[in-house]
């Protein structure tokens, strides 16, 4: 007989469904990552990709790590004006980047290797123009097209300053599926017909990406990037958004479709981070859990609870924490009675002497008024 | 007689110098319209408070500003004002839009292309948080739109600390500044809803390369310069007559 035991015998307990998942906590699962790199604080990080990763983004500005922001929005913008115009969202002004094709488009754009024909990308709605490549950035679109594309050639400058000054890319895998034109090849987030331009089935294709398309398109957004560069090196963090189709235009059921483009994108996720400076961080997984049932998503299971994004990104932050601060602390900084009470003492600390700036001012109305 | 009431901070004085001199050289220029300063410097201006009812200016009450004392020292009174004798307000306080802090921060470092969608929102919205108008500023905009010329302060003088980044920048920010004023300019050209005021831009012959700040000569000497001069506020007074915005 032989006493050699089961290869499983000694795996640690994240290796159990049962009590991996089962029995644990679908908010604090242990060991369900681990870092690849370090995330300094300092280091500048560039974000991009479907909704899922406006998520990300907004919370690592809140937890002070140093996300680019490339495209700020005017400084006497209304904060509720300034998502509307999709400023802050990302680090450029790029808008949903659903798919890989998307992002490999982008980026021969801002390095100028392709130049979309403006009457392809120009699409129109009620008298406005609409950027086809970012059809939501300008909410009342345009005044004349020929704005569209001097905004999007800026547009492109800043994506490139965007590439040239990260250190660390974080893309959100969305969707496979997508909308191309057929003569030139050239893909769009949305489809021609739904926020704005028409629809003609002559001109446009439905596509769905495989893993191969995928796979072979992140290589090459890679390479772009390392010429773009010059060959400095930057670290990648790839996430696949939890969150499902909408639709689907591929003639299968949406919730089949869906599992088919999540799972391929998981997988391209999986073979890309066999590289030492890809990383994968499981978003998916932890929102898509059993355990949860389904619970972390809001009423329309389709988007995520804001809780389950914090609990999500508390299991990133765990790992990546720049200031060593803990969920406890985050919640007590946020809390407004706190803030408050810093902004009395804020106060308090002010001198009461009158500054050089009163003086003068107090000075020009003695002069002007004569007192 | 047409009334003019210019409200505003110590920005107001470059306009009561303005208008003195050109009283003294053009007893004619004023024949046909009545010019009244309020104001006080910002730090008090802020405690300048609009009675919707009475349409009449008072100090709010406050433990800082002494109700009995002349807190409108551009009237030198502690009265009330009535608005309702004048037909045109000029605001000389809160940020000119062509200002550099109002579209691109204190320390301005990025220059992004804005929309003229975007420009529009923002040029005709009251300014949010830490860079918000004085309420007596924002009340008169949001009662009298149709009556109110926001003029704003006068831009940073072009050899000034704040207008130091200019020298540092490169030919894209330039360009995206440049093609940022000119949409601007032409926002303020158009024909406006009843609803929004209008916004008075300095003419360009007043200010630097780059349409962000004005020449050193309109300014008040170095020691001083936030502020505009006599000839500035006199050259103002002049095209808002020529362009019988008063």
């Amino acid at each position: 007989m032989s006493d050699q035991q089961s290869p499983y015998a000694d795996l640690p307990t994240q290796a159990f469904w049962r009590l991996a998942v089962t029995q644990g906590t679908p908010s604090k699962l242990n060991n369900i990552y681990q870092k690849k790199f370090k995330i300094r604080r300092k280091d500048r990080i560039a974000t991009a990709g479907s909704c899922f990763a406006q998520h990300i983004t907004r919370n690592l500005r809140e937890r002070g790590f140093n996300v680019i922001d490339s495209e700020p929005a005017p400084h006497s913008l209304k904060p509720e004006e300034r998502v509307r115009y999709s400023y802050g969202i990302y680090s450029a002004r790029f808008g949903n980047i659903y798919t890989t094709r998307q992002l490999l488009q982008l980026l021969k754009e801002a390095n100028g290797q392709i130049k979309p024909p403006e009457n392809i990308y120009i699409w129109k709605k009620q008298g406005r123009f609409i950027d086809g490549f970012r059809p939501a950035v300008e909410p009342n679109g345009f005044e004349q097209a020929k704005e569209v594309a001097l905004h999007r050639k800026s547009h492109l400058n800043n994506v490139k300053e965007m590439i040239l000054d990260m250190d660390l890319f974080i893309f959100t895998l969305g969707l496979t599926e997508g909308w191309i034109h057929r003569k030139t090849g050239l893909i769009f987030p949305s489809a021609p017909g739904v926020i704005a331009g028409e629809f003609d089935k002559k001109q446009y294709e439905f596509i769905n990406l495989s893993f191969q398309d995928c796979v072979h398109d992140l290589h090459e957004c890679m390479d772009l990037v390392t010429q773009m560069r010059k060959g400095r090196p930057c670290n990648y963090l790839f996430t696949v958004s939890p969150v499902p189709l909408t639709a689907t235009a591929s003639n299968q059921h949406v919730l089949v479709a869906t599992t088919q483009s999540k799972a391929t994108l998981r997988c391209v996720a999986n073979e890309m981070s066999q590289y030492p400076n890809i990383d994968y961080f499981p978003s998916y997984e932890l929102v898509t859990n059993p355990a949860r049932r389904s619970e972390g998503y809001d009423d329309n299971l389709r988007t995520i609870k804001d809780e389950t994004v914090n609990q999500v990104m508390n299991h990133f932050f765990e790992v990546h924490q720049p200031n060593k601060k803990t969920s406890a602390d985050i919640t007590e900084s946020q809390n407004t009675t706190s803030s408050k009470t810093k902004k009395v003492k804020a106060r308090k600390a002010k001198p009461k002497t009158k500054s050089a700036h009163q003086i003068q001012c107090e000075e020009e109305f003695n002069d002007a008024f004569g007192q | 007689m047409k009334n003019i009431l210019i409200l505003g901070d110590s920005h107001l004085n470059a306009f009561k110098r303005g208008h003195d001199s050109l009283a003294i050289k053009d007893k004619h220029l004023f024949e046909k319209r009545r010019i009244d300063f309020s104001g006080n410097a910002s730090h008090r201006l802020k405690f300048f408070s609009l009675n919707e009812s009475e349409e009449k200016i008072y100090l709010r009450k406050n433990k800082k500003v002494s109700q009995t004392s002349k807190w409108d020292r551009a009237r030198q009174s502690s009265e009330p004002l009535s608005l309702q004798q004048y037909d045109t307000f000029l605001i000389t306080a809160s940020s000119c839009r062509l200002d550099p802090n109002f579209l691109y921060g204190k320390t301005p470092k990025q220059f992004p292309l804005y929309s003229m969608d975007l420009l529009k929102q923002v040029i005709y919205s009251p300014r949010p948080g830490s860079c918000k108008d004085p309420k007596i500023v924002r009340s008169i905009l949001e009662h009298y739109p149709q009556k109110t010329i926001l003029i704003g302060q006068p831009l940073p003088d072009e050899k000034s600390k704040k207008a130091a980044f200019i020298t540092t920048l490169n030919d894209r920010c330039r360009e995206n500044i440049s093609t940022n004023v000119k949409t601007i300019r032409s926002i303020c050209a158009q024909e406006q809803p009843s609803s929004n005021p209008t916004i008075y831009l300095p003419p360009e012959h007043l200010l630097g390369p780059l349409g962000i700040t004005t020449k050193t000569e309109y300014m008040m000497p170095p020691d001083d310069n936030n502020h505009a001069n006599e000839a500035y506020g006199t050259k103002i007074l002049l095209d808002l007559i020529t362009r019988k915005l008063i």
